[in-house]
């Protein structure tokens, strides 16, 4: 008897493919059922049509997505200030009136006194001006001059000096001072602590 | 032909003058001096790469008297146009509230040790004078001292040689004879190794 149930059972079972695929769910509820060979178990009775997702839904979720952008966008733009420059800013303590000097009066010689430097200054200006201009153009024409003497004798050492030199530049040299360094000169102790207020402009990519 | 030669190697010789380096010395450019002897491979020109080897100057140069005029001239007419400052404005105050205490001849009880702007100014002033700045004229200056480096620091000084030429002795740059496959600077930096007293790692080589 149990024998043809099972023979039963096999023949229901055999033949449709999706009875197959549907194998291993209905195993897994066979603690619910009151024996596993009994027919209406095997069959899934209980479950609900499946749902259509609705077309309009990826549009209205995009449209949510602009409004969102476009308001984070309308933000970033009214947040952009510009970075101040504070040399271009008078501190508010020096607008105070009791800091201004009184007007120096100066006596009559010091006055011509300061005309007549201004002028004598001016003309030295103007010949130490003239006198560097005049150097740089002796010197200019002294390297031209050696380099066409070396063109008549080694064109190819002509070549090779004519040739761009790359450690030439970026050029850096370190002014003279007003008093030479000092050997072995201990600075004082001590730390920086630096105040410097530092911007930062968040740049808005479209 | 000598003449121009002549005129051309003095020439160039004073027109190399570019300079560098936060080194002591700085290798300069390369001037050429053509040689009349005559060589035996058939080109009537010896060629010598030379080397200018310069220390630029540490030290401004002193000013002139009118330069000092008019330095301090500039000084005075930017205090005139300036505002007062915290510290001065505070030397004002005080020295009204000196005026005032001494008009009134109210006398303290106690002193009051206050730092007063003139006592901070007389401080600075001591502070100042205890700092020893660096010579700017050197012992190598006051003993004429030739050889060193450490003298003459605002002019630019350039190495010379002295080395026989024919019958006479000169002071020449350092030079060396050009060899066949290197190019003018390459034998520039020969005779910079050459001597035997250089570091060839100080100075700061600028192919001008």
């Amino acid at each position: 008897m149990a024998a043809a149930a099972l023979g039963a059972v096999w023949c229901a079972l055999r033949p449709p493919s999706r009875l197959l695929g549907m194998w291993p769910a209905q195993t897994r509820d066979a603690h619910q059922r009151a024996s596993l060979l009994s027919f209406w178990g095997l069959v899934p009775m209980r479950a609900e049509p499946l749902r259509k997702k609705k077309k309009v839904d990826p549009k209205k979720d995009q449209a949510a997505k602009d409004r969102l952008k476009k308001r984070i966008r309308r933000l970033e733009k009214a947040s952009q200030e510009l970075i101040p420059i504070e040399d271009f800013i008078t501190p508010v303590k020096f607008l105070n009136k009791t800091r201004q000097r009184p007007p120096a009066e100066l006596p009559f010689e010091e006055s011509e006194r300061r005309a007549l430097l201004l002028k004598k200054w001016s003309l030295y200006k103007q010949r130490e001006h003239e006198a560097e201009r005049d150097a740089v153009r002796s010197l200019l024409q002294a390297q031209q001059e050696a380099l066409r003497e070396l063109q008549l004798t080694a064109p190819e050492l002509h070549a090779e000096a004519t040739k761009r030199d790359p450690g030439l530049f970026p050029f850096e040299r370190q002014g003279p001072d007003y008093t030479p360094p000092i050997s072995n000169y201990q600075p004082p102790e001590g730390r920086y602590h630096d105040i410097t207020k530092v911007y930062t402009q968040v740049e808005f990519k479209r | 032909m000598a003449a121009p030669i002549k005129r051309t190697v003095l020439g160039v010789a004073r027109g190399w003058r570019r300079f560098e380096g936060p080194w002591p010395r700085s290798l300069g450019s390369r001037s050429l001096a053509l040689a009349a002897a005559p060589s035996s491979s058939g080109s009537p020109w010896r060629l010598m790469g030379a080397l200018c080897l310069q220390r630029p100057p540490l030290v401004s140069k002193p000013l002139t008297p009118l330069q000092e005029e008019m330095a301090a001239l500039l000084q005075q007419i930017e205090i005139e146009r300036s505002l007062y400052s915290d510290h001065e404005l505070r030397a004002l105050d005080e020295a009204q509230q000196l005026e005032k205490r001494k008009s009134d001849l109210y006398e303290e009880e106690d002193e009051r040790n206050i730092l007063l702007a003139q006592d901070l100014e007389d401080m600075w002033e001591q502070k100042f004078l205890q700092f020893k700045p660096g010579a700017r004229i050197t012992e190598a200056d006051e003993k004429n001292d030739q050889t060193s480096l450490h003298r003459k620091l605002d002019r630019n000084l350039i190495l010379l040689i002295k080395e026989k030429l024919g019958d006479q002795d000169l002071w020449m740059l350092p030079q060396a004879e050009w060899q066949p496959g290197e190019t003018l600077r390459q034998t520039a930096e020969r005779s910079l190794a050459n001597l035997s007293a250089s570091d060839p790692a100080e100075s700061r080589s600028s192919g001008l």
